[in-house]
Parts: structure tokens; C-alpha cells; sequence
């Protein structure tokens, strides 16, 4: 409004000379600066602060609960405590064991859902329902909810197994460190599953059909089918949805915790889990933000690489 | 320019205004002033509606203070308080482990109560009033104390094991004669109780976690022999279930379900059991526990604090003398299931002749003081990873040759 005012004023005073000059010092070009700037203020509070003063905590050493220690700059020596720490690199090689365990689950089971709902089936919109409930489950819920099934003296799964003769007594799946590392993975798939599934089946459909046809033609078996036509023409999808799934797993923290809080000793304790406890248990906050630019680090990486796998199926 | 300049600073400030949420609140005007209690574990309905009770009857006497209850668990009151010191708002009066008031002292959080309260500490026995004080001041009031009894199904088990060899037999004899059953339980999840259970066999082996100098001793050879003790329950005679699954608050309803036929706990045991002790379905009885070299069991104490952030000191100090007077006092620990804490208390004869009750009052003669390291989380945590290590098989002595390495790179010694 107030441009059209000036506009009109500008047409026979002095004034509307200068006002005129100012308001073309504001537009076009340097005007979206304007508009962006309570974003930009927004962004930088919000998001530029946070990450910046975890940079900085990192680099002192400061234990909440610990005034009598005080709090020093000491550079990197958090970080060098880290890297020569033993038991780092075990967390560091657990996190990628368990996402690994737990996105090849995933995937794999997705996979399998997404070729069964892709045929012509009855109920199919029912089954697609189901498919959603994990996925409109809270995390935290659906851990405990699992912690209980796994229970060692009320859980339904040794109810079943007991049940059918697989068990003869009840076996503490979060109580031993081999069994609560695959349980709490298994937690985690069946949060998972839904988004890939939909993913998948969504690149299902986008196959064109003639393809599968010619192939039909020239003989190809069903196993040929899917290993020559559907996966080459998957892959862009079912790389770009693994990237991304693998980024949250690896910071999936809604489900270790509720389960077993890293536990037992620490079979289940991710860097995420770590830097929780370093951070919120001990009140360590400098090995704690050490952890959390780490994880920061890895996971960056993580990101071009996808962002790199995104661009190249855009090319294709 | 000067319009567009007002209207994006106004933007700017409703964002920052937005961001910034509620500040303010309710004026110190006239009305009633507003005080929080912050209780750890009342997010139990039970223990909830005893607060609540409290706080009613309160609230009556003293119509111009209003207390609002602040309900957490025990597992994230820690946390939950050390964060609000730290810039976030913290309760005006809150309860919690004494093990807590050192490492909070230091932090500056607690308000001296010395003013206030070195009158009051006269009313308790002598042990507690040394430790609410820290650096010639009073920092806490005591509010509930523990000693450790052995709870033992009285249908099932005739005569109560008395030493470490009988309390192994008589597990083997329960599990064998019941199908089903496990003959013992004990606490092996990262929890207070597993440190509490294990420095129990700990002193009765004649152990200690740190010497009187303040030297970590935990790796000592009693110790060693004492965690393979605790943990050869588990790993050799197999008569407890799978211990790190387990923490306090979950024996008691394994032993209501009839799972278990024995385990260790404080007086409360009875109202997480939810049930008397001549109950139709799992009747039990309390007995001393049973000893090792010498009779031990390990003290354990919670306290009342006051911010040191609170702008109502006076109403906080009204409402924690309501709290602790002594008929107050001798309801709580009646219903809460803790033991008498102040000398006029402990006249009461309900404490001395329920036989339930009775075991764990003279258990108190053999009760030694918990540890006292610098902080206690982190300190139950390198006690925790020991004995889940030694549950999980590891040799009892490296694995506490490493809990006292770490103790000590920690700088966790008492000061």
C-alpha cells in the first residue's frame, strides 16, 4: 500500500524524488532479503545457535555437577579422549552393526510387502490400513509396548513360544546382550517398515507395464523378471529411501532407551544413546556435545551422499 | 523506509515474542502464594493421593499458601532437577536422595537452611543430622529412612535362612519343591538398588567402597568375593531370574505373583506388594537378613531441600515443618512403610510391635551409612556396568579393578 502512496506523491514534489530513489533502493532485487530476514532471524536463533554452541561445549570441559572441577576451554581434548578411547570405537561399530541389522530388515521385509500389495488383491485398502498402524504409533509407545512383549515373566512372546514347545522356560530377551541387541533392531524394523513399504510399492507402480510385457515375451521366468526388470529399475528408489531411513535409525533413540537404556552392560548403546547419557546422566556436557558433533559429522556426510544419489537419478 | 522498518521490527518481535513463550505469571500481589513441592515417585497413584492428602490438610491450616504438586518417578527426578538448576525453573521445595545433597550443594541450588532449621535438626538421631549438613551448613531435612530386611514366603519356607550358605539352600529347596518358582530375586538393572543390594553383602563380607581416607577400596578381595556371591545367585545356582531386568520397584509385584519366594528390600516393600503380610495367596513374613562375616545393611536416607532459587522461603520452610512435625511425620512413615525418623517418633509402639515392622527397626542397629561419593549418578553407573558384567559372566575381580579405575578418573572420591 504504502508503494502506491509514495508512487503518487513522487510525481510532482522533491521529495517524491528522494522517496522515489529510496524505494527503488528496496526492490526488486534486494527485496527478497527483506521477506526472508524474520526466517533468516528465525533460522539463525533457532538453528545456527544451538548447533554452534554445541561446537563450542565440546571443545571446553564442563561437568554440570561438578563446579568444583569449573569449566575450561581445552580445545580438543574431548575429542582425543574420544578417538583413542576403545570403548568409543565399540559404539561407533555397534551403531553401524545395528543399523545395519535393522535397515536390511527393514528393507528386505519392506520390499516383500510392497510386491504382495502391488498385485491385484482382495482387501488390498484394508491391508494398506495395517500397514499404516506402525507408522501412526508413537515411538516411545511402541517401545514399551514391545519391552513388555519381550518381558522375561509377563511377555506374550514367551507366552507363544512356551505355548507351542519352542521354549520350556521363559528366556529374558532384553536381559541378555546377543538377544536385546536383535530385539530392540526388530522394535525398530517394525517402526520402519510402513515408510519404505509405501516408498517401494510407489515404485512399483511407476514400472511401466510394457516393460514386464517384452520380458514376458523373450521368456523371462518370474525370478528373472524381478532380478533383470524390476530391481535395476527400483534402484534409484530403494537407494534413496534406505539413505534416509539409515539416517534416522542411526539416531534412533525413542526405542533403545524406553527398551533397555542401552542396556544390559551395553549391548544396545548407540552414539545417540551415549551422548544422552555423557550429556543428561553424568551432566558431562563437553563429551556429551563431543559425541553430538560426531554424530553430526558422520551423519552430514550421510546426506551428500544421498543428496549425490538423488542428483544422479535425476539425471537418469 | 521508516514504515517498512517498523513493520519488520514488529515481525521480528512478535517472532522473538513467540519463541520466547510464557514469562511472568502470577504477580506476588495479594492472593495466596503459590509454592511447588516437587516429590519423586508420586507419579504412583498410591503415593500421589498420600501427598495430595498431605498437602490438603496443609493448605487448610494455611489458607494464604497454595502448594502445587510437581509428580515424577524416581528415574528422572535426578535429572529432571539437575536441568532446572542449570536456567531452567526449579521447584520451590523438593524432595529426593540424600546421596543427591553434596554434588547439589556445590552446584549452589540448595538454600541454606541453617537460619531456619538448627533447632528443628535437633529433633532427629545423630547420624542423620550429620548428614544433612555439608560445610557447616544445614542443607536438608530428613524425611524418610530405610534399613533392608529379608521378605520370605511364610507357606513355602519354615525357618528363614540365616546365613549366606542357608540363604543358597534354602533357594535351591523352594525352586525344586515349587515348579514354577524361583527360590531368591535379586535387583540387576541400572538402578539405586542394585548398588543398595550388592553393597549390602559388601559390608557383611566386611568390605567397603571407599576407606576412611576416601581411597576407592571397591576392587578389594571382600569385595570381589562378595560380587560373586551376588552374582553366582544368577550365573551359578540359578535361583533368582534374570537380575538385570529387575530393579526394587519390580520384585515386590514378582513376589506378589508368586514368582519369586524370597527377596531383600526396605519397609515399603509392603505397599508395593499391596498386600498384608497374612494375605490368602503369597502370606510372608520379614526376617534380619541373612549374614555374612558380621551383620550389615546398608542405611538409606531421603531428604527435603529448598531451592536456592525460590522466591518464597519463609512459606517453603512453613510447609516442610508441616511436613516433618511429628504427627505428620508418624502418618507418612506409617503409610509410606519407612521407619521412624524422629527420636519422639520412634516411642510410638506401632513401630516396635508390628512384627513386620520390628525386623526392619532393629535392623537399624546394624545399618552403615551409604557411600558418599563426590556425586552419586555417575558413581551407581560404574557400579551398575560391574555387577551387569559380572551377571553376564566377567571375572568379579577385573570387573571391579575397572569400576575402581574408572571411580578414580572420574574424581568421584568423597571430598
Amino acid at each position: 500500500m504504502f508503494k502506491i502512496t509514495s508512487y503518487t506523491k513522487a510525481s510532482d514534489t522533491n521529495m517524491g524524488v528522494k522517496k522515489r530513489s529510496m524505494r527503488f533502493n528496496i526492490s526488486p532485487e534486494k527485496s527478497p532479503f527483506f521477506y526472508l530476514l524474520p526466517l533468516i532471524l528465525f533460522m539463525l536463533i533457532m538453528v545456527a545457535y544451538p548447533i554452534g554452541r554445541i561446537l563450542y561445549i565440546s571443545l571446553t570441559s564442563n561437568i554440570m555437577t561438578r563446579p568444583d572441577l569449573g569449566v575450561q576451554f581445552i580445545g580438543l581434548e574431548n575429542y582425543a579422549n574420544l578417538f583413542t578411547s576403545m570403548a568409543f570405537w565399540e559404539t561407533v561399530g555397534r551403531t553401524g552393526a545395528w543399523t545395519a541389522l535393522s535397515v536390511g530388515g527393514k528393507t528386505a521385509i519392506a520390499l516383500g510387502i510392497a510386491l504382495l500389495l502391488a498385485r491385484d488383491i482382495a482387501f488390498k485398502r484394508f491391508y494398506l490400513i495395517l500397514l499404516m498402524i506402525p507408522w501412526v504409533t508413537p515411538m516411545v509407545v511402541a517401545a514399551v509396548t514391545w519391552r513388555w512383549i519381550f518381558d522375561g515373566q509377563f511377555g506374550m512372546l514367551n507366552y507363544i513360544l512356551m505355548q507351542v514347545n519352542i521354549l520350556q522356560e521363559p528366556y529374558v530377551f532384553l536381559g541378555h546382550k546377543m538377544s536385546a541387541f536383535i530385539a530392540t533392531a526388530i522394535t525398530d524394523m517394525w517402526l520402519g517398515i510402513p515408510f519404505l513399504a509405501m516408498m517401494f510399492l510407489a515404485g512399483l507402480q511407476s514400472i511401466p507395464v510394457e516393460l514386464h510385457e517384452s520380458a514376458s515375451m523373450d521368456g523371462a521366468s518370474k525370478l528373472q523378471k524381478f532380478i533383470h526388470v524390476t530391481l535395476p529399475m527400483m534402484k534409484p528408489i530403494i537407494l534413496v529411501a534406505t539413505t534416509m531411513s539409515g539416517i534416522w535409525t542411526f539416531n534412533s533413540f525413542g526405542v533403545i532407551w524406553p527398551m533397555t537404556h542401552g542396556g544390559p552392560v551395553d549391548a544396545t548403546q548407540t552414539l545417540i544413546v551415549q551422548a544422552y547419557k555423557l550429556s543428561f546422566g553424568s551432566f558431562d556436557l563437553g563429551m556429551g556435545a563431543a559425541i553430538a558433533v560426531v554424530i553430526f559429522i558422520i551423519l552430514t556426510i550421510c546426506t551428500v551422499l544421498y543428496k549425490r544419489l538423488l542428483m544422479r537419478q535425476e539425471e537418469l | 523506509m521508516k514504515k517498512l522498518l517498523t513493520m519488520l521490527l514488529l515481525s521480528i518481535a512478535l517472532i522473538l515474542a513467540a519463541c520466547s513463550g510464557q514469562t511472568g505469571g502470577e504477580s506476588g500481589g495479594d492472593g495466596p502464594v503459590e509454592i511447588t513441592y516437587l516429590k519423586p515417585g508420586a507419579d504412583d497413584p498410591d503415593t500421589r493421593e498420600r501427598v495430595q492428602d498431605i498437602i490438603d490438610r496443609f493448605e487448610e491450616e494455611n489458607p494464604d499458601i497454595k502448594v502445587k504438586l510437581e509428580a515424577v518417578g524416581w528415574d528422572n527426578a535426578y535429572q529432571k532437577l539437575v536441568t532446572g538448576f542449570n536456567g531452567g525453573s526449579s521447584p520451590d521445595v523438593f524432595a529426593g536422595g540424600s546421596r543427591w545433597m553434596t554434588a547439589f550443594a556445590d552446584m549452589g541450588a540448595l538454600l541454606p537452611l541453617t537460619d531456619m532449621a538448627s533447632e528443628k535438626i535437633k529433633e532427629y538421631p545423630e547420624a542423620l543430622q550429620q548428614s544433612s549438613q555439608y560445610k557447616d551448613e544445614i542443607y536438608a531435612i530428613p524425611r524418610a529412612f530405610s534399613a533392608r530386611s529379608l521378605i520370605y514366603r511364610t507357606d513355602l519356607i519354615e525357618e528363614p535362612p540365616t546365613t549366606w550358605e542357608e540363604l543358597v539352600e534354602t533357594a535351591k529347596t523352594v525352586q525344586e519343591e515349587n515348579e514354577g518358582m524361583y527360590g531368591f530375586a535379586i535387583s540387576g538393572a541400572a538402578h539405586v538398588s542394585t548398588t543398595t543390594q550388592y553393597f549390602n553383602y559388601l559390608l557383611q563380607n566386611g568390605g567397603e567402597v571407599f576407606d576412611e581416607e576416601g581411597n576407592v577400596t571397591i576392587n578389594s578381595p571382600e569385595a570381589v568375593e562378595a560380587l560373586k556371591y551376588y552374582t553366582d545367585f544368577y550365573t551359578e545356582h540359578k535361583v533368582v531370574p534374570n537380575p538385570v531386568e529387575y530393579n526394587r520397584e519390580l520384585l515386590p509385584v514378582l513376589f506378589k505373583e508368586g514368582k519369586i519366594a524370597m527377596y531383600v528390600i526396605g519397609p515399603w516393600g509392603k505397599s508395593l506388594m499391596g498386600v498384608d503380610p497374612d494375605n490368602e495367596d503369597t502370606p510372608y513374613a520379614s526376617a534380619p537378613l541373612p549374614k555374612g562375616k558380621k551383620m550389615a545393611n546398608i542405611l538409606v536416607s531421603d531428604s527435603i531441600y529448598v531451592s536456592a532459587k525460590t522466591e518464597h522461603p519463609e512459606e517453603s520452610w512453613k510447609f516442610i515443618e508441616f511436613l516433618t512435625s511429628l504427627e505428620e511425620q508418624k502418618e507418612f512413615d506409617k503409610s509410606n512403610g519407612s521407619l521412624p525418623l524422629l527420636t519422639e517418633e520412634a516411642k510410638d509402639p506401632f513401630f516396635k510391635e508390628d512384627p513386620y515392622f520390628s525386623t526392619f527397626v532393629d535392623m537399624i542397629e546394624h545399618g552403615e551409612p551409604q557411600p558418599m561419593p563426590a556425586v552419586w549418578e555417575p558413581f551407581q553407573d560404574v557400579i551398575t556396568t560391574a555387577v551387569q558384567r559380572a551377571l553376564d559372566g566377567e571375572d568379579p575381580q577385573t570387573v571391579l579393578d575397572d569400576a575402581a579405575k574408572e571411580i578414580k578418573e572420574q574424581e568421584l572420591e568423597p571430598k
